[in-house]
């Protein structure tokens, strides 16, 4: 068995992992490096073509099983409980109020896109095939839990005559099923399902070979704006960053147990501990700041941005990928 | 000099996600145009917001609309009661318009 010491070494000398170090050195020392913002955004458009593509692609030659159906529903469940237990843990670790620990626990069941790329990258490097239809796990695992979040919000409002959180408006329904990235991100897996194989042969030479050459780019500056809101730790305190480190994890061992349970193969079960494991910075802020005003932005988008998306990316795909491997390798 | 008249200008600057809220309530209210400068950022009682690409909730706007004086004082009384949990900063000022008919 590879040590998982040399796993963390290997992940950590990666030019993505490097990359994303050098942004959050130059972000941290208020270097005045930034990618234009139309570079950035453009360079996400592409990871998500890029990732929906492929994994379409793939499911078009391997079709939908019953395992597949099975993983899917795996998915959606996790993203539905993960937000109770992480609402808990902040009970018991933290001060905060309802309404806070309600936002923040959506955050946590969702999942965040950047960090399935980057271990998806990371399975690619180290050889380890992983399933197409993990792209539409992830993209199932995003909604469930703003659902989930919502409705514990409702557990402060239990005083008669108070005004409920709806579960779902229309805006909010649009901010998720129609952002940007998501509309690419399926359109591209649709169009990936529908050309197979011969698609794939069109689109490799831009979205196949490039690809971790312009993760690495994208992670570059990720790391640029981890390292600006470095500062804002202060502000969050120490139980938080705990819970910022211990939810990962928690959601990883979930993750393990629903993979073990359905009989997924390695690099498949790898994707969903990350995917548990993750939290969303772009889709379910926007979400809980239209639901939930009342929560307080810098304490959900510093945790998920500025704890559990780096603790992912440098020690939890390495650690994830280890745990896959001794008990789901061959 | 030219006849002008005397109108209200009610500047909003508030978190680029309520933008469309903002906008709709102006149009309720009877404001018959409105302009947008987005990436406003700034200093406030909430420290300094500053938008960046992801996530975009840290990032301000500014919606100006000249109103008359009727529809200004409509707009500050709903204003009043969306801004308590967002960040946001309302107010109005004096202009003298060329055109009376367009606002």
């Amino acid at each position: 068995m590879d040590s998982i010491f040399s796993l963390a070494i290997a992940n950590l000398l990666t030019p993505m992992v490097l990359f994303f170090g050098l942004g959050l050195l130059a972000g941290a020392l208020r270097s005045d490096l930034t990618l234009p913002e139309a570079v950035s955004k453009g360079i996400s458009l592409y990871l998500m073509l890029a990732i929906g593509f492929k994994g379409g692609a793939e499911l078009g030659s391997s079709g939908l099983t019953g395992s597949i159906l099975t993983a899917m529903f795996a998915a959606v469940m996790l993203s539905f409980v993960m937000p109770a237990i992480a609402f808990f843990l902040l009970r018991m670790m933290t001060r905060l109020g309802t309404v806070d620990r309600a936002a923040i626990s959506a955050h946590y069941g969702s999942i965040s896109v950047v960090t399935f790329v980057a271990a998806a990258g990371f399975l690619t490097y180290e050889g380890v095939a992983y399933g197409g239809f993990m792209v539409a796990l992830m993209a199932l695992m995003e909604t469930p839990a703003i659902v989930s979040g919502l409705a514990l919000a409702r557990l402060g409002h239990s005083e008669p005559g108070a005004q409920k959180t709806p579960l779902m408006t229309r805006k909010v329904a649009h901010e998720i099923f129609l952002s940007g990235s998501i509309v690419l991100l399926m359109g591209s897996f649709a169009i990936g399902w529908i050309t197979g194989h011969d698609g794939m042969e069109i689109m490799a030479p831009v979205i196949d070979d490039p690809f971790k050459a312009v993760l690495a780019v994208f992670l570059l500056d990720m790391g640029l704006l981890v390292g600006r809101r470095i500062g804002d730790f202060a502000s969050v305190g120490a139980s938080l960053i705990a819970f910022g480190i211990l939810m990962p994890i928690v959601g990883a061992f979930l993750g393990f147990l629903s993979a073990l349970a359905i009989g997924m193969e390695s690099g498949d079960a790898m994707l969903l501990m990350v995917l548990a494991a993750s939290a969303s910075y772009i889709v379910v802020p926007a979400a809980m700041r239209l639901s939930l005003p009342q929560a307080n932005p810098a304490i959900y988008v510093t945790l998920s941005l500025a704890v559990t998306f780096p603790f992912n990316l440098v020690v939890g795909i390495p650690l994830y990928f280890s745990i896959a491997q001794t008990f789901l390798g061959n | 000099m030219k006849q002008l008249h005397a109108k209200k200008k009610i500047e909003i600057i508030i978190e680029q996600i309520m933008a469309d809220k903002v906008i709709e309530t102006l149009e309720k209210a009877g404001a018959k145009g409105y302009s947008i400068v987005r990436k406003v950022s700034g200093k406030g009682n909430r420290g300094i917001r500053r938008g960046g690409p992801l996530p975009d909730v840290f990032g301000n706007v500014m919606i100006v609309a000249i109103v008359s004086e009727p529809v200004a004082e409509e707009l500050l009384r709903v204003a009043d009661g969306m801004l308590r949990d967002t960040a946001g900063i309302v107010y109005v000022s004096d202009v003298q318009v060329l055109r009376a008919d367009h606002f």
